[in-house]
């Protein structure tokens, strides 16, 4: 009788665990619910209630706001948490010895997708899965090696871009600066300051000898090199951060050189300075950061409600026009990918986001695949910061 | 006997198995890993489960003239701060040990360790808005009569400065508690026994404030030579360290087999001096009648 007993109690403690099991592990696309996720609706509940994204970023780059968090939490019912990691070879050493059991999406710029597809860190997509990203703009779309690689299948979608343009502050520049070259103007010496980024030195060199940054494995390195030792020679030094850039120009110290839209736009708005942008016509430093999900995560239907949803037009818009909660203040310029939202910014806010005026060329920053090629370029990169 | 060698036992394994454990875990072993880095291939967990062995880490180093201009650049920075830093805290030091009251010492001590209740990296931007343009330190210049008085910001004096700034603290404590300890009656003994003041400084006092400053030297010498931040900060376009170079390889480069090697020379180099320091410290001691303990 107590073997009958227990018998029957295992079995319907079983069908009970199996009728309250929360969501199912890949949910069947149904309708939308109420913000621009594909997540479908369990009866009398959020579809993803119980369930926890982890997603790598830097630390306060838009997806942790309220706007992009917050919101995705009200439409799924799943908590995201952020790891922040300071580096991309913290990530990729996180994601190396294990990590794909705790993130389970991750933010890389362009000129790491690749590399991190090739290790095997980050999964083929299927766009199917991803409804919104219908919404992106071509210029931004299946873009290859970046994004899409040789057998045409994508392994990551685009968030968003920016540029680092040359700007001058005409308080102290009595000239007008149209190209890159025009930094090395000898009434300049001591007051140019450039990002202290591989990436970056590779394509200004590059633009600066006449070389081409997107086969940048064929060119000339020794034009390259003789471009930066002369730029070098103009230098007040490289900036990393926000603050920067802003400090330096604040205090009269930094007149001409490459600068972020975020701090172009914070400058921009401050009564106290002067500041003009320029895209050269033989090009600008550009990049795209672009959202991906780790291979072997076990959140995969929900990291691909999350990179749907961050190419939303909602939550494009957030991200173009809102300003900081962390940092009352900071302008959150960085210029999105959906086109619907590339269609509706105001005039102001493409002035912001440095679309006003246009770049004709953005040159991204270059992917070294060849490890001896990279080798070159890096140290390169080491003599000219150094 | 059991008691005996139970007692005996006990302080040996006890003791000191925290210590040895710690030791084991956060220094032997990320040593040992380091040096093994050095001779594996780019990325340790990349790609393949074993990415081989390689001399090119080696040879690319070797080969590499701005590792070894920045290594004797960082070498010769981590010595002019230190050397600043000796002068600037023995004063200072000997003023808290010996003429401060012993009821205000603590005073004084809480001043010099001020500065490490707040963040370094505060620290340095706080330096950074004394000394730039229009900052407190060129305006105060301006309105006592020198003009156009440029910045030093974005300079290698700035990257001594700011290094100087963080590192003099702990010049300053390894020397108090060394001079602290040397008696009164010995250096009135000394000067009553006819010895001028300098006498009884390379006599008496230096030779037993020697460990307080090795110890200072060790805490100076190393950190300043591998730092990266301040020079990266403050220094300008020619302000890179060595340290500079080994953070690009683990966080741009993503090349730890390569940074792994520089960061072993650096640390075999700096091992090599220290001993060095240590070595001709003790001759001079021995010379001027002292040991080091």
């Amino acid at each position: 009788m107590k073997k009958i007993l227990a018998m029957m109690l295992a079995l319907v403690m079983t069908l009970s665990l199996a009728a309250c099991g929360g969501p199912a592990k890949n949910p069947p696309a149904t309708e939308k619910p109420g913000a621009e996720t594909s997540a479908p609706a369990n009866e009398g509940g959020l579809p993803y209630e119980g369930h926890t994204l982890y997603v790598a970023n830097w630390q306060g780059y838009n997806s942790d706001q309220a706007y992009c968090e917050k919101a995705f939490e009200d439409a799924t019912g799943a908590q995201v948490e952020h790891v922040y990691f300071n580096s991309y070879d913290e990530l990729m050493t996180t994601l190396l010895t294990g990590g794909n059991k705790t993130i389970d999406a991750v933010v890389l710029s362009n000129n790491y997708t690749q590399w991190f597809h090739d290790d095997g860190l980050i999964s083929d997509l299927d766009a199917s899965k991803l409804p919104n990203y219908e919404k992106i703009a071509d210029v931004y779309k299946d873009q290859a090696p970046y994004a899409v690689d040789d057998t045409g299948s994508l392994f990551a979608v685009p968030w968003c871009n920016g540029t680092s343009s040359i700007a001058y502050n005409p308080d102290y520049v009595d000239f007008e600066i149209e190209h890159w070259s025009d930094l090395l103007d000898p009434r300049l010496k001591g007051h140019v300051m450039v990002l202290n980024g591989d990436g970056d030195s590779w394509v200004i060199g590059c633009l600066l000898a006449g070389e081409d940054s997107n086969d940048i494995e064929n060119a000339d390195i020794e034009k390259v090199r003789a471009s930066l030792n002369e730029l070098k020679g103009q230098l007040l030094g490289f900036w990393s951060t926000n603050d920067e850039q802003i400090m330096p120009w604040m205090a009269g110290d930094f007149w001409a050189g490459e600068i972020w839209s975020g701090p172009y736009s914070q400058l921009l708005h401050d009564s106290s300075t002067n500041i003009k942008l320029v895209h050269p016509e033989e090009g600008t430093v550009g990049f795209i950061d672009y959202w991906a999900i780790v291979e072997g995560t076990d959140e995969q239907d929900l990291a691909y409600e999350w990179l749907n949803w961050i190419m939303s037009t909602e939550q494009q818009t957030s991200m173009a026009t809102g300003v900081s909660e962390a940092y009352p203040g900071e302008y959150m310029t960085y210029t999105p990918v959906n086109a619907e939202v590339i269609e509706a910014l105001t005039p102001e806010q493409k002035i912001d986001l440095q679309l006003d005026p246009m770049p004709t060329i953005i040159k991204l920053l270059p992917y070294i695949a060849d490890p001896a090629v990279k080798d070159q370029w890096v140290d390169l990169y080491q003599e000219f910061v150094s | 006997m059991s008691s005996l060698s139970k007692k005996k036992f006990q302080p040996v394994t006890l003791w000191t198995a925290p210590s040895i454990v710690l030791l084991l875990c956060l220094t032997i072993v990320p040593l040992v890993m380091l040096l093994v880095f050095s001779f594996m291939n780019r990325n340790i967990f990349a790609g393949e489960p074993w990415p081989g062995w390689t001399m090119n880490n080696l040879t690319r180093m070797i080969e590499s003239d701005t590792f070894w201009r920045l290594l004797g650049k960082s070498l010769m920075t981590a010595l002019k701060v230190t050397l600043i830093c000796i002068v600037a805290a023995y004063p200072t030091a000997w003023a808290i040990a010996k003429i401060v009251k012993p009821k205000n010492r603590s005073i004084f001590m809480m001043v010099v360790i001020l500065p490490f209740f707040t963040s370094q990296l505060l620290l340095i931007y706080a330096m950074m808005n004394l000394i730039q343009s229009g900052g407190l330190l060129l305006t105060l210049l301006d309105a006592i009569g020198f003009h156009n008085v440029p910045t030093m910001l974005y300079t290698n004096k700035a990257t001594i400065l700011i290094l100087t700034y963080e590192y003099l603290p702990y010049m300053i404590l390894c020397l108090y508690s060394s001079l602290e300890g040397i008696g009164d009656n010995l250096i009135q003994a000394s000067l009553i026994l006819g010895a001028n003041k300098w006498k009884t400084f390379t006599n008496i006092v230096f030779p037993m404030s020697v460990p307080g400053l090795l110890s200072g030297v060790l805490l100076v010498f190393v950190p300043v030579a591998g730092s990266f931040m301040e020079p990266g900060l403050v220094g300008g376009a020619n302000g890179a360290m060595v340290g500079s170079m080994i953070d690009t390889q683990y966080s741009g480069s993503l090349n730890m087999g390569y940074g792994a090697v520089l960061s072993c020379t650096l640390l075999i180099v700096l091992s090599i001096i220290m001993g060095l320091v240590r070595l001709a410290t003790a001759r001079a001691q021995k010379a001027i009648g002292g040991d080091v303990e």
